[in-house]
């Protein structure tokens, strides 16, 4: 469980997060969207108690993680690639840190088995790609068992295996009851893994529901058909709250409309419809109709290129 | 009471708490996995015995010395190795800061001040014995080496004289060290913390001796190097602090810089 309350931060007179509230249930996957420089790092930061607030707080599992007696049973945490000493081996890094927990060579040994990395972990970290490092950072953040899992773009340069490995890890973390948040920018992805999705923009929260929840409201649900006599079908339907587009010459695409009435409507006039289905937006469209009002560092299109 | 939907099925705990114990064990884990670390606590070995071993006392003129003196020039390498346990402790904290890993860190200890105990531990007892154990192996070796030539009196412990330059060589050394870890933690990058270390410890007395008309130089003997050497190389110096003063004054700025860098640590973003 993350309880994020009125959380805001400020770097001199720029505001990076502001007056965020939203909290993280246990038991399903979390994911946090947002464009470059929402505020998404920074509060993954901030939840972990690496940054300080400038006002509200942030609980994980119920209370401030800095009292917490043992931080690695409770939160467990991977923010940036290869965040290792270049020289030290995977093995030593994950060794230092679960000592500081009691967490032995036993324990160390079996979540690099898990990750993949029984091979290197005797290698310097130096010489890791950076889906080798990334895989050295879910191990640290595997390693304490923790009832909370916080990411930040884990599927950051992992192959398309690593993303589906990561893809089943954290929906079994959350089968377990672990609470699951995590940041990604990969949208097709997230809308595989996660059920809940928490939005932000310029540091405020845009939206806080589940994946399904937030395309269905973003974006309008559209009915295509594809007809011989298209504009013909236009004509019929012509109706004030009822929006169409010609996607080819008999290709329609209806918004304000049930794909029944459309089917009705054809039939009584005797239209032919070769294809009537419902296209549902994606949540990357989704996404980008919640934050376009919102983007920090916008590309200004492609003129000069 | 949870309901059925929130209940969590129980894993097995791998996690304990928190402890100074913990942390003083990863330090020590972070310390020796590095290969920076064995290199400058070799060169540190090797340049205090080294220079006691293959330089001669006594200089040239072949006078009989004192007691004293003929112990000094067994230390002298530690004046070097000075140099290599500064750059260990300062990469101490910058080496985390430089890779990221400071994050890591902190968010397995996030009482930060934990980490701060940990780090001044771990590398405080290394440094603490490996500088006692060079000392007094310069000591050892130069005087079997040098002694029967000179055909000076017998020096050896009994003398107060030399116990206290043989030992406080040593202790000057594993302080320095810890300056220099507190430095790192405090500027928190390597460069940066060498230069600083390189202008407190060489450049900035160097400067100050020749810029300074002779009479405003009395307080020369209040920088860091000369606090340091008062303990043991006191001759070097006859404006120079008495011998424990000097090493009071020294274990002075390092503590205050060991708060300087607690309050950082303690209060600001990772």
């Amino acid at each position: 469980m993350i309880e994020v309350e009125n959380l805001t931060k400020r770097y001199g007179d720029k505001v990076a997060v502001d007056g965020l509230t939203f909290s993280v249930a246990p038991g399903v996957v979390t994911g946090f969207l947002g464009p470059n420089g929402a505020g998404k790092s920074t509060t993954l930061r901030m939840i972990a108690a690496l940054d300080v607030p400038t006002s509200g707080r942030v609980r994980v599992n119920g209370r401030d993680y800095r009292s917490s007696p043992a931080p690695m049973a409770e939160l467990g945490l991977l923010l940036e690639a290869k965040a290792v000493h270049p020289g030290r081996s995977a093995r030593d890094h994950l060794l230092a840190i679960g000592q500081t927990a009691g967490i032995g060579k036993a324990r160390v040994n079996e979540v690099i088995e898990m990750v993949g990395l029984g091979d290197v972990a005797r290698k310097r970290v130096g010489g890791f790609s950076l889906g080798m490092g990334q895989r050295v950072g879910i191990a640290v953040a595997l390693l304490g068992r923790p009832r909370t899992v916080v990411m930040d773009e884990p599927v950051n340069g992992l192959d398309p295996e690593g993303v589906r490995w990561i893809r089943a890890l954290l929906r079994t973390l959350a089968d377990e009851g672990c609470t699951v948040f995590y940041s990604s920018h990969l949208m097709s992805e997230m809308a595989q893994t996660a059920t809940n999705l928490i939005v932000i923009g310029r540091g405020r929260l845009i939206s806080d529901s589940t994946v399904e929840q937030f395309i269905a409201k973003t974006t309008a649900t559209s009915v295509v058909v594809r007809s011989p006599e298209a504009a013909r079908l236009r004509g019929l339907l012509g109706r004030a709250d009822v929006r169409i587009a010609s996607d080819g010459p008999d290709l329609l695409r209806i918004d304000g409309i049930t794909p029944e009435e459309v089917g009705t409507i054809a039939l009584q006039a005797g239209v032919p419809v070769f294809d009537l289905r419902v296209e549902r937006a994606s949540l990357e469209e989704a996404f980008m109709q919640a934050t376009h009002d919102s983007v920090e560092y916008g590309a200004t299109g492609l003129e000069n290129l | 009471m949870p309901t059925a939907a929130t209940v969590i099925r129980p894993r097995e705990p791998v996690a304990g708490n928190l402890t100074m114990t913990g942390v003083l064990r990863s330090e020590w884990t972070k310390f020796r996995s590095v290969r920076s670390t064995w290199w400058l606590l070799s060169t540190t070995v090797i340049l205090t015995v080294g220079v006691a071993v293959f330089v001669s006392p006594g200089g040239a003129s072949g006078k009989p010395a004192s007691a004293a003196a003929f112990a000094r020039s067994t230390e002298y390498g530690s004046v070097l190795s000075q140099l290599a346990l500064l750059v260990l402790g300062v990469m101490v904290f910058t080496g985390e800061y430089h890779s990221g890993m400071i994050r890591a860190s902190l968010s397995v200890v996030p009482r930060r001040l934990l980490l701060l105990w940990g780090k001044l531990g771990a590398f405080g007892a290394v440094v603490l014995a490996l500088s006692l154990a060079s000392s007094v192996a310069a000591f050892v070796l130069g005087t079997l080496v040098h002694q029967p030539h000179g055909g000076r009196a017998h020096v050896w412990f009994g003398d107060p004289q030399v116990t206290r330059i043989v030992i406080g060589a040593g202790l000057v050394l594993a302080v320095t060290g810890i300056f220099g870890l507190a430095i790192g933690a405090i500027i928190r990058n390597t460069a940066a913390g060498l230069s600083t270390i390189a202008a407190i410890f060489f450049v900035l007395p160097l400067l100050l001796r020749l810029a300074l008309p002779s009479s405003d130089q009395g307080f020369l003997r209040l920088m860091p190097s000369n606090a340091a050497g008062a303990l043991w190389n006191a001759a070097l110096s006859p404006t120079s602090l008495s011998p424990w003063t000097g090493f009071a004054l020294l274990c002075g700025y390092t503590a205050a810089l060991v708060a300087v860098a607690a309050w950082r640590l303690r209060r600001g973003d990772a």
